[in-house]
């Protein structure tokens, strides 16, 4: 109680503070009646500003924009529409998409987390399972005048997702289903059987002379005819494992309403995503059918307690189910496949017992056989708020306080076991049958879970007032947030005082200044607090006497930002990592020793890296110019552009600090980066003649970072050094050719993993040392993170139909092939399609890939120029076309809309990778592609 | 209206300056919670932690003689570096120590090549000095183990110092913890300053340390391992390579040849070895320590390797529990393909340049014709002690392998050419080190044993005492007659011709050397000291070894012999002492070998 008295103490002095810079109290406010999109409110950090007020840089898309792909993920839906924020896909299999978010790029390396911040209703939580019919809109918070106020969780940016809120009027229920089906987009291009064993035996030649090769005549001619299926079979695993479609289906039911006691909106939404794989579990009793599937429950309701008093509580939560089968997660299957060579072992043995062979086993059967993989999550988020008016103490003034508990845990409950399998040799008289494994039950394992918590606590003073010719908003708040995580980690807790307040004058000039006074458990007890103060002014040059009512400018405002915001996440696991509490000196135990003739063994205990008390956030310094206009009034135009520049990033000194220290570098503060870029957008609004309507928007933003410095130990050569570069440039080695002939080979630098032949990679020497080594490794290529990012919406409505298309484009970008799929039988594995292109003496002037080769070879596969490809692509991400029922039609089924619809979800792609990949993934589960019906209705 | 806005002044400026117990009010929230982490207070406050950090210290600090994966993960060192010089040719082309043969050693491979414990020497000595600093501040031990804990912190210090030394030549002397916030460009030492530091605390540990421990301790360093230590170190220090007036290449700054050499020869470096050579074996015998001649002349000396904890170590490597050959390292990589039923073993075979250092029995020179149609009986006329190194064809290794059979087609001459396996180049593989007693059958999990790297073993001394009172004297006396001879003795060899002359002696008495300290990591560092490994047959020049034949392929009663060379050598002069790694000198603070 003690606390809360305090902190009510510490909101009030800082709502004095601001208000002893006012002389004048309120006059009746002036109401604006311009229906100018410049008045919509926009979110912002735990506010809402309306548009021509806000000068820092905010992107925002309206939650009736995100429902255009099919997807159950809310991430992907995110593709383009926010202009500065980047959307990476890790996978496409439902429930494991590994999707991640960047606003404005990534400005930290290293051990520095690149983690946006993403709050819900103003509270961290589970923002991937929500879905579109539940949200309202979606900001990005991007320059620092509008993070500030995050302090340290604010230098990568903020996406702050806002839910739906009933309003004043009548109940509204509306319920809407979308049933489609889904293909695979992109399968890996193998080769069938006939065609491995031609070119493996071109291989055995390149390898150990002519006359080694391994099948005959007969052998491919059987191939071909498939006259031997069980000793000569050709086998698309693909084929056998998927099947053609899949269905998705969504299906949502909201009530909203209210009147001026209460106001509600609820929601019930159930998505249902089917695998790609063949539906395992209806032909063996030991799997199940791959396939993902949650309901979505949300209910917010704003109560009027009496005249002053509000309350809003909010509570949303998902139920997730998945199952998959044969192992975990799809990657295993899918690498499997793309390794296994065609000709390995037929499905079936001629016992109808599955096949493998001494390396492999049966895809198809390890669906069927190995268990059932099954998990359950639930999502709770819960948020009980209570707002007083205090109108009585100053004209304007409202106080909020604010509760959230927001939980997550998963499941998983699997059912394993193995099975018998079969590898078949040929025998005179019978068949051999080679067993492998054994045939037991399932058996349970219910052991592993996962599990987050968190519980906040805010609390706001708000200050809303315009009188003559000022706008005043001022907003000051308290938060405190704990999250927990599973696993052996300390819970992650952070403390601050932060504050905004926005002037401005007869709607023309505008100020604001926001400031944090952030705190974090992770430093040394002293320096665990900071100040994130930043600034912003924005002029709006449409109300100004020369150009009010100009017909051609209908709105421009001009702003500029500066300020400083901070970044306190870094890796404490995997590689590279730090200590999670680096101010405290650890000691770790570590292998043993043996003392005594009895071989007893000892434990030892080590120094880890030396304590450093200094440890602090990193610091970020960011500067925005902006502008934005309307012209013509139909035409919407923004452009950003900033600079920022980042230091204090942990890096270990490894240019000064000597070996003979005797311990492992700790982690400084020294590390510095720069990143520049912008943001611009156009959009085109029209209405025809009452009956066509037009919107084409298209938003392109780009940025590009840089290492300023990162104490990099001194290297050999210029061109080795990371500073300068972007973060995480690639280096490799860059290809220049295939060897020739012999002579070719003697008259070139010696490459020294292999003893090359003709037809093998030839390598650039950069440093004229006449051998190809490590240090022949130079900056190739461009980073797996897009610097360019578009993304196009047009949509047009006639009379009753509407449509809709969705482009995203990204450019700047690496992709690398590899697996299996690409090297040619490597590891034991197949030959891709990419592989005919392969050099032989006779195609040398053309070949696009090196000799084929049966050995592991060191030289031809490492990552060189020869395996990058451009990874720009434009996608068509949805195309909707939909109808609209006529009134007349509805008003007899109590409807008061209807609309029915068609929709197609990645139907497009261009990309310049030749087909052997999806731009976005690698090996996995394929990129989906989606065709899908609909209909929305609403009751009366 | 204004008395209002007064009393908001004024209670404003009161609860303003309570904004400082601000952060201790919410710096609680922000509080680590307590957990039981350990600090170097910890660690340093009772004896069972004081423990942990000595084993730690013994951890880092012993180096490996047999070949496994160091600490730090540096990768597996497949070969020991006998196969960097003439005692022996790994089995495999590829191995590490491969590249000293190919002279293929440069300031960027050095670490990963020969030198894995780079960095973890340096992390060995701050552990020692930590100790050292500590642990006199702790109540609760006693005086006794006080000394005993400073004594094995300075003994392992010493170590890794003279580790250093013998590689690279003048060192980065570090004698305390270094902080951040010290001065780091701490700049190699000479010669003459490096030796005198390890000398002293070799000779602070000599007074701390025990004599013996209980046998739950063995394998701490006893007075005996900072003598031993002692010895060698003085022996290096005033071997040609370092006694010298000129270095064997010159520095780019003529001032820096101090760190590389002395820059005079002085002989009474010799004295000092000779002497720290006669206290040791003087202390060893009042203390238990003695040559393992008690098993008859053709079994002492295996005995001395096959037994963990013998009377004759003085100090082993014990940081590896019992493993078999199936496990990664040791035996994997000594054992010999076709000594076991996989094909992954690696092993070594002796060259015949090395053989030719076997005496006969009765002490004359074995002359190797080129060819001969019988070779059991010669190998069996040989120093005893060649029996027990290698496993010689067509004679019993173990109840598994017997006989050996290293002809042309047999188990242990090859197995899958295709596979990139060596065919055997010279038909001696050596097996010292391995138990006979491990079972190397493919199906079980095979027997397992304790490798014990020893470290320091009595019999080195005779022989450094040997050596240093004829390199001092002008021509050898009584005591190094009887310093080699007893050496002779156990291995069943008659003792030397008396009347040798100085140069003579010195042949004999580096043969000897040889012979006995086959494969202990020792020769690598000879040749080294001795300058003589530009000498052709040593580093450099035509290697040979045999082609065995038998009689009759199933029911072999002799091999044949035929001598081949199977490669030709190179050293070049810098490698007489080790590069700095790159990145190190790169920092600025360390002067670089020459010729790198």
């Amino acid at each position: 109680m003690n606390v809360i008295t305090y902190i009510f103490k510490r909101k009030v002095l800082v709502m004095l503070a601001i208000l002893l810079s006012f002389n004048t109290i309120a006059d009746a406010q002036k109401l604006l009646t311009d229906t100018l999109k410049q008045n919509q409110k926009v979110e912002i950090g735990f506010g809402a500003q309306p548009l021509w007020l806000i000068s820092s840089a905010v992107s925002n898309v309206k939650g009736t924009e995100l429902q255009g792909q099919f997807t159950t993920n809310f991430t992907t839906r995110l593709h383009g529409k926010l202009a500065g924020l980047s959307v990476v896909t890790g996978s496409t299999e439902p429930g494991n998409e590994n999707m991640t978010i960047y606003g404005r790029g990534v400005n930290t390396f290293g051990v520095g987390g690149k983690q946006m911040l993403v709050l819900i209703d103003g509270v961290q939580g589970n923002y991937e399972d929500l879905i579109p019919e539940e949200v309202e809109s979606v900001s990005l918070l991007k320059d620092a005048s509008a993070t500030a106020i995050y302090g340290s969780r604010g230098a990568n940016g903020v996406l702050l997702v806002t839910t739906k809120r009933g309003e004043t009027g009548k109940l509204k229920v509306s319920f809407s289903a979308q049933y489609g089906i889904q293909q695979a987009a992109a399968i890996p291009k193998l080769l069938d059987s006939y065609n491995y064993a031609t070119l493996y035996n071109e291989a055995l030649v390149n390898d150990f002379g002519a006359g080694k090769e391994k099948y005959t005549a007969t052998d491919l001619t059987k191939y071909q005819d498939g006259s031997d299926p069980y000793f000569h079979p050709n086998v698309n695993w693909h084929n056998e494992v998927l099947r053609k479609s899949a269905p998705i289906s969504n299906y949502n039911l909201t009530f909203t309403g209210g009147n001026s006691t209460v106001k509600y909106f609820v929601l019930l939404n159930q998505q249902s995503n089917k695998s790609l794989y063949k539906n395992t579990g209806d032909m063996s009793e030991f799997s199940v059918n791959g396939s993902y599937s949650r309901i979505n429950f949300r209910s917010n309701v704003d109560i009027q307690l009496n005249k002053t008093l509000t309350a809003a509580v909010t509570i949303g939560g998902t139920v997730v189910d998945q199952a998959n089968p044969g192992a975990l997660s799809t990657y295993g299957t899918f690498n499997a496949m793309s390794k296994i060579a065609p000709n390995a072992f037929p499905v079936y043995n001629p016992n109808a017992s599955f096949s493998r062979n001494q390396l492999y086993s049966n895809p198809l059967g390890d669906l069927m056989n190995n268990g059932k993989f099954t998990s359950n999550g639930r999502t709770l988020q819960s948020t009980v708020g209570l707002t007083q008016e205090l109108d009585f103490i100053i004209k304007g003034l409202s106080a909020t306080a604010r509760a959230s508990f927001n939980s997550y845990f998963l499941s998983q409950s699997n059912l394993t076991r193995t099975y018998r399998s079969y590898e078949i040799k040929e025998a005179p008289g019978a068949l051999i049958y080679n067993p492998f494994g054994i045939s037991v039950g399932l058996s349970p394992n219910e052991g592993s879970s996962d599990q987050y918590r968190n519980t906040t606590f805010q609390g706001f003073l708000n200050y809303d007032r315009t009188f003559e010719k000022h706008t005043v908003s001022a907003m000051a708040m308290y938060n405190q947030d704990t999250y927990t995580i599973s696993g052996d980690n300390f819970p992650s807790t952070h403390i601050n005082v932060s504050g905004r307040a926005t002037y401005a004058y007869d709607q023309r000039y505008v100020a604001e200044v926001s400031m944090a006074y952030m705190g974090s458990e992770k430093y040394a007890p002293g320096k665990k607090f900071g100040y994130f103060p930043a600034a912003s002014l924005g002029w709006i040059v449409s109300n100004e006497d020369f150009l009010k009512g100009n017909d051609a400018i209908n709105y421009l405002k001009v702003r500029g930002s500066y300020g400083l915001v901070g970044n306190d996440q870094y890796a404490t696991s995997g590689t590279p990592r730090a200590t999670a509490f680096m101010y405290e000196q650890y000691y770790n135990n570590y292998s043993n020793y043996y003392f005594g003739t009895t071989q007893a063994s000892f434990t030892t205990l080590v120094q880890g890296s030396p304590a450093n008390n200094n440890v602090t956030w990193e610091k970020e310094k960011s500067m925005n110019i902006g502008i934005e206009a309307t012209i013509f009034k139909n035409i919407n135009i923004s452009f950003d552009v900033f600079n920022r520049n980042r230091y204090d990033i942990l890096i270990q000194p490894n240019s000064t600090t000597p070996d003979f220290m005797g311990f492992t570098k700790p982690y400084l503060n020294l590390g510095k980066t720069n990143s520049k870029g912008f943001e611009a957008s156009i959009a085109y609004d029209k209405t025809f003649n009452n009956d066509f309507k037009l919107n084409a928007e298209l938003s392109v933003w780009s940025s590009n970072n840089e290492i300023v410095y990162n104490a990099e130990a001194i290297k050999l050569y210029d061109y080795q050094y990371l500073t300068g570069k972007a973060i995480d440039q690639p280096y490799g080695l860059e290809a220049i050719g295939f060897f020739k002939d012999a002579a070719d080979i003697t008259a070139s630098p010696k490459q020294i993993w292999t003893n090359v032949k003709p037809g093998d990679v030839k390598y650039k020497d950069q440093n004229g040392d006449l051998k190809i080594d490590g240090n022949d490794q130079i900056a190739i290529g461009t980073t797996y993170l897009p610097d360019f990012n578009a993304g196009l919406n047009i949509s047009a409505q006639y009379k009753s139909f509407d449509l809709e298309v969705f482009f995203q484009a990204v450019g700047n970008r690496t992709v690398t092939l590899g697996g299996n799929d690409i090297y040619a039988f490597q590891n034991n594995g197949t030959v891709g399609e990419i592989a005919l292109n392969r050099w032989t003496p006779a195609t040398a002037a053309t070949a696009t890939y090196p000799r084929l080769t049966t050995l592991n070879d060191d030289n031809n596969y490492r990552y060189s120029t020869l395996w990058q490809r451009d990874g720009s692509f434009l996608k068509m991400r949805n195309v909707e076309f939909g109808y609209t029922l006529p009134k007349s039609v509805i008003s007899k089924l109590l409807l008061s809309t209807a609309r029915v619809f068609v929709n197609g979800t990645n139907l497009l792609a261009f990309d310049k990778l030749e087909g052997y990949r999806d731009a976005e993934i690698g090996i996995g589960y394929p990129a989906t592609k989606s065709v899908s019906v609909g209909l929305k209705v609403q009751f009366k | 209206m204004y008395m209002k806005k007064i009393i908001y002044i004024i209670v404003s400026f009161v609860l303003l300056f309570s904004f400082a117990s601000c952060e201790q009010m919410m710096g609680d929230f922000l509080d680590k919670a307590p957990g039981v982490d350990v600090t170097e207070d910890t660690i340093f406050s009772t004896k069972t932690q004081v423990e942990t950090a000595v084993t730690a210290m013994y951890r880092y600090g012993m180096h490996s003689v047999l070949p496994r994966q160091e600490l730090n993960y540096t990768g597996f060192q497949y070969a020991p570096l006998a196969a960097g010089c003439d005692e022996c040719e790994s089995g495999k082309p590829w191995p590490d120590p491969q590249k000293w043969n190919v002279s293929d050693i440069t300031a960027e491979n050095i670490t990963s090549v020969e030198d894995r414990r780079f960095s973890l020497r340096f992390i060995a000595m701050r552990k020692a000095n930590i100790v050292l600093e500590r642990v006199d501040a702790v109540a609760e031990l006693s005086a006794d183990y006080k000394s005993q804990v400073k004594g094995e912190a300075l003994f392992i210090r010493a170590l890794n110092k003279f580790e250093m030394f013998k590689r690279y030549g003048g060192i980065v002397i570090v004698d305390k913890k270094l902080v951040v916030g010290d001065e780091f460009a701490i700049p190699r030492s000479s010669i003459q300053k490096t030796v005198e530091s390890i000398v002293a605390d070799c000779d602070l540990a000599i007074t701390l340390l025990p004599n013996v421990y209980p046998a739950t301790m063995r394998g701490r360093a006893t007075k005996g391992a900072a003598m031993a230590l002692k010895s060698r170190t003085l022996l290096t220090a005033a071997s040609p390579l370092f006694n010298a007036a000129t270095p064997y290449l010159p520095m780019e700054n003529a001032d820096n040849n101090k760190l590389i050499c002395y820059g005079d020869v002085d002989n009474n470096r010799w004295t000092a070895a000779a002497d720290a050579a006669k206290a040791l074996i003087d202390w060893a015998a009042e203390n238990g320590v003695k040559l393992i001649d008690d098993k008859g002349v053709d079994a002492s000396y295996r005995y001395v390797f096959e037994v963990n904890d013998n009377a004759e170590v003085i100090l082993a490597n014990k940081m590896q529990g019992a493993v078999g050959t199936y496990q990664v390292g040791p035996w994997r990589f000594l054992v010999p393909f076709g000594f076991d039923s996989r094909t992954w073993q690696v092993g070594n075979q002796m060259t015949l340049n090395f053989l030719k250092k076997y005496e006969k029995k009765d002490g004359t020179a074995m002359v190797w014709d080129n060819t001969g149609s019988s070779v059991m009986p010669l190998f069996d006329n040989l120093d005893r002690r060649y029996m027990q190194t290698v496993g010689s064809v067509g004679t019993k290794w173990n109840d598994q392998i017997n006989p050996v059979r290293s002809d042309v087609g047999g188990d242990q001459y090859w197995t899958d050419v295709a596979k990139g396996n060596n065919i055997s180049l010279t038909g001696m593989w050596v097996m010292k080190f391995v138990p006979q007693s491990m079972s190397l059958k493919d199906g079980t999990n095979g027997q397992q044993a304790m490798p014990n790297d020893i470290i320091f073993r009595l019999g080195e001394a005779y022989l450094n005492y040997a050596e240093a009172l004829n390199e001092f004297n002008s021509a050898p006396n009584a005591d190094a007659y009887n310093a080699i001879n007893t050496i002779r003795a156990r291995a069943g060899q008659p003792s030397l011709p008396n009347g040798l002359t100085k140069e003579q002696f010195r042949e004999r008495v580096r043969n000897e050397r040889a012979v006995e300290l086959y494969f202990e990591d020792i020769r690598f560092w000879d040749i080294r000291r001795w300058k003589i490994a530009e000498d052709d047959g040593v580093m450099k020049g035509d290697f040979y070894g045999f082609e065995f034949k038998a009689d009759n392929f199933d029911a072999p009663t002799k091999y044949s012999y035929e001598i081949k060379k199977f490669e030709t050598r190179t050293f070049l002069p810098k490698m007489y002492l080790h590069p700095y790694l790159r990145s190190e000198v790169l920092k600025g603070y360390i002067v670089q070998n020459p010729g790198y």
